[in-house]
């Protein structure tokens, strides 16, 4: 099976992470590591050039994950991809064009108000996703 | 041994998190509890000679029943507990999850209640929101 773990670089993402690679490992699967830069309209993240910035901040969040996910799995086949787009839509149409099994998404923000809800983009993805999404908080 | 929980309500996405959550019992070598929540109005705990209690119970024990031969089916070595509470679905799950310090909670998208139109069920739509542990909504 193929799982996908969507991280934007915050906390509760790297909680996804780390049981995505463990549950990954367990079930002999691959993992693929997504970040989606946020943009208006779905765009080739190499058109990104000129947003040089952002292109740089979305690698630094994928090899922090790359990080987390060796640590919680060594050994795993973990890649990578970085898209631009509507997050959530973007996320749903990836997994669902690419055959994926399983999406591991964080469950928004840290604090005490945020952590009553599910961030948006976590909601729209359970709404959406053609397959089974697990939430960790 | 960690252990996973799995809802149940005997509907069609219910029974698919069931298989899920014994696929993943699999992998991980953990145990299954399955549970089934008996919507109270009133308290049946109180009334056990009720025979709308009575109905209810004997529905829950079908539909546990139900979701063992599931698991089983993925490998009968999996350890499988069967349990029915009582009270409001969501926080029922959630308390029982804390309580049972579970690893992940097993839940369909929507169940047998509500607009069959909703993407996401009321009872899945809490327990996402109040839950400790990891949630696999299954659709």
């Amino acid at each position: 099976m193929k799982i996908m773990v969507c991280t934007d670089g915050a906390k509760p993402s790297a909680k996804a992470i780390d049981v995505a690679a463990q549950y990954a490992q367990l079930s002999s699967s691959s993992l693929m590591i997504l970040h989606v830069i946020e943009s208006e309209v779905r765009r080739n993240p190499s058109e990104y050039d000129s947003y040089g910035e952002k292109q740089k901040k979305a690698q630094a969040i994928v090899d922090e994950a790359l990080e987390i996910a060796a640590g919680a799995a060594p050994g795993l086949a973990v890649s990578t991809l970085v898209a631009a787009g509507p997050i959530s839509a973007e996320i749903v149409r990836i997994a669902e064009a690419e055959g994926f099994g399983a999406i591991f998404v964080g469950s928004g923000g840290s604090s005490k108000i945020k952590k009553m809800l599910l961030g948006s983009v976590t909601d729209d993805v359970i709404h959406y996703a053609h397959c089974p999404v697990t939430v960790v908080r | 041994m960690g252990e996973f929980l799995s809802c149940t309500d005997g509907s069609e996405y219910a029974e698919k998190a069931v298989k899920a959550s014994a696929r993943s019992a699999k992998y991980a070598g953990y145990g299954v509890t399955l549970l089934h929540v008996i919507e109270d109005v009133v308290s049946y705990a109180e009334l056990p000679d009720d025979p709308g209690f009575r109905i209810r119970k004997e529905k829950a024990n079908e539909i546990l029943a139900r979701a063992q031969k599931i698991v089983t089916s993925i490998d009968s070595s999996i350890v499988c507990n069967l349990r029915i509470a009582h009270g409001p679905v969501a926080s029922e799950i959630v308390r029982i999850s804390v309580e049972g310090r579970y690893a992940a909670i097993f839940i369909g998208c929507k169940g047998t209640r509500g607009i069959k139109r909703m993407l996401l069920g009321t009872v899945t739509d809490e327990v996402l929101t109040h839950a400790h542990c990891p949630v696999t909504v299954i659709r």
